[in-house]
């Protein structure tokens, strides 16, 4: 392949073959990558249900009715990722779509990184499946130190989480470059579709917080495989932890996991601000607050991580999300991190 | 029949509203306080916890009820006739408006977390008259008293600040007795605390409230508040217990 070639762009089916056959096959065209994300993420959404169901049904009696302890847990956590993924596929499929047809681009800024991006996913979606086979019970947030001793499922995990984040990543940074660069003159910013801010902000979510877990799950595996002690405490002759601390592992993955909740909602509202106004014949009340407090969620999301660890132990997130004297003493103290 | 306003810039409108508002969230009020479980109620760092709880079904009451009954009012008042084909008003947007309902969200939230902090210290702090480690492993628990006891339940007297240290022998887990309120992770690698200051005599479930692996479903222990007397009693006949086991051996 030429680096930096012009990316062959072709509307239309392929030549030859039959049309449906683009979905099957790399195609550049966003709208075919669209769908292609669309009813992936539509398949994974069924699978991580039904495991959803399965591991409820369980539950309809007590005691163990027809799975194992450790069957149920990795039904259970499974279920939390591949639900996860699915949805992060079916904001990838929307934004493909839409984006470039609203603010009237030819096509995404770089075709070809977008076709890499969802193709990844395939891999990564078989590995995170083939998990289940090993088995792993410490539910979806894989918090050390259980996730570094339990049975070999963690690892395929981690590689299939970690390559769905950088498909995140990826396809996050197309949206931005194809919204900021490729717009058609006359195509203000302000002019924009509400849905398109709404994957803006979206997209600056993805782009920035997705590292941070990225980075926690390969943490995680290098612990596993390599024995690096990021996360595992050890102990010196003095009984003091000289090794790592489980709580940097919590504040990596909640820096992600809590912005993750607007990458979720946020294409949501988008899509409600754009149904409304059409089926009520009125514009959007308010669009550029509406527009500017999207891409304000974006920001104030990033900042109170720390609720998702008010049991943990006292940590300096609570300085932004919940400052009590005593938490703040135990950070002065450098008793955390 | 009601014969309700005709015109959309009737202030009638907002008079029916705010009362529909009201009604309405009184009702959810007490109706979600009257379904929602509020078990924590026996011991003393239960009390702010259960208080803002309240106040915060309150308000949540409140702000549902504003949102839900405005955009169904609208919804049935001025919904398209028959016959009608004629476009809705337009309106682009309200500065004043939207800057009213950025700034009181945002004050709202700098007061509760005020009140939120306050109730944090609250539930967090206490004295350490009693003094007790709590060691989780997978998957039991055992305690430890500063007088070299050792027990498989906890027992507590009632009505004393105690202090729990939390200690983790390999993975994460969590303190919780859920009669009590507070719940506290015992992460390895570091102590962490609980301040508890049981007010009401009985027996309890302590659970790990923390996935831990395998068995976490059976991480349970015995917790029992008893009076003064019956803890000193229990104390002694413990120490004498240990004692006789170290000499004989
Ligand atoms: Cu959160
Ligand atoms: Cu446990």
């Amino acid at each position: 392949m030429d680096a930096g070639g012009d990316t062959p762009l072709r509307h239309g089916p392929p030549e030859g073959k039959p049309a449906w056959t683009r979905y099957f096959g790399v195609d550049y065209n966003h709208k075919v990558i669209g769908i292609q994300y669309g009813v992936t993420g539509l398949i994974l959404l069924m699978v991580g249900g039904s495991f959803a169901l399965v591991f409820r049904t369980e539950l309809a009696d007590t005691g163990i009715s027809f799975l194992q302890a450790g069957t149920y847990n990795t039904f259970l956590s499974m279920h939390g990722w591949v639900a996860l993924a699915a949805i992060l596929l079916g904001i990838g499929g929307l934004a493909n779509y839409l984006v470039p047809l609203m603010i009237g681009a030819e096509d995404m800024a770089f075709p070809r990184l977008n076709a890499f991006a969802y193709w990844i996913n395939v891999p990564a979606a078989i590995t995170l499946l083939l998990s289940m086979l090993f088995g792993w019970d410490s539910g979806w947030t894989a918090y050390p130190p259980l996730s570094l001793r339990g049975p070999v499922g963690y690892q395929f995990m981690f590689l299939a989480i970690f390559i769905v984040g950088l498909s995140s990543i990826l396809g996050s940074l197309n949206i931005i470059v194809t919204m900021l660069m490729m717009r058609p003159k006359g195509m203000t910013l302000f002019r924009m579709p509400i849905f398109c801010w709404a994957i803006l902000a979206t997209s600056l979510i993805q782009l920035t917080a997705t590292q941070l877990i990225g980075q926690a799950f390969l943490m995680l595996s290098f612990e596993r495989s390599l024995g690096m002690p990021f996360f595992n405490p050890l102990y010196n002759a003095a009984g003091e932890n000289i090794g790592g601390q489980p709580l940097l592992f919590q504040n990596l993955f909640w820096f992600y996991s809590h912005p993750a909740v607007y990458v979720f909602v946020l294409p949501g509202l988008g899509v409600i601000s754009e149904l409304l106004p059409v089926f009520s014949r009125k514009p959007l009340f308010g669009y550029r607050w509406v527009a500017l407090s999207s891409l304000a969620i974006a920001l104030v999301g990033f900042l109170v991580w720390g609720h998702h660890m008010f049991t943990s132990a006292t940590s300096p997130t609570c300085v932004w999300s919940s400052c009590s004297r005593r938490c703040w003493w135990r950070c002065r103290r450098g008793q955390v991190l | 029949m009601l014969k309700l306003p005709q015109t959309s810039t009737d202030r009638r409108h907002f008079v029916i509203v705010g009362v529909l508002t009201l009604v309405t969230t009184v009702v959810l009020g007490f109706f979600m306080l009257a379904i929602l479980p509020i078990k924590a109620q026996k011991s003393v760092q239960a009390e702010p916890i259960a208080w803002l709880f309240q106040v915060h079904i309150w308000l949540i009451a409140f702000l549902f009820s504003l949102v839900v009954v405005f955009m169904l009012y609208s919804l049935v008042v001025f919904r398209r006739r028959k016959n009608d084909d004629s476009e809705g008003e337009h309106f682009e947007g309200n500065t004043a408006l939207e800057i009213i309902w950025t700034v009181v969200p945002l004050v709202l939230v700098v007061i509760f977390s005020f009140i939120g902090i306050q109730t944090l210290n609250g539930a967090t702090s206490g004295g350490d008259e009693v003094q007790v480690k709590a060691t989780g492993f997978q998957w039991s628990w055992k305690f430890d008293y500063p007088n070299g006891v050792t027990s498989a339940e906890m027992v507590l007297p009632v009505g004393k600040p105690a202090l729990i240290s939390l200690e983790s022998q390999d993975v994460i887990h969590s303190f919780w007795v859920a009669e009590w309120g507070p719940k506290q992770d015992l992460v390895p690698g570091m102590t962490t605390t609980l301040h508890i200051t049981p007010d009401t005599e009985g027996e309890f479930k302590l659970r790990c409230a923390e996935l831990c692996g395998l068995s976490h479903w059976s991480m349970l222990a015995t917790v029992r508040v008893v009076p003064e007397e019956e803890y000193t009693a229990w104390m002694d006949q413990k120490m004498a217990e240990q004692n006789v086991q170290t000499a004989s051996r």
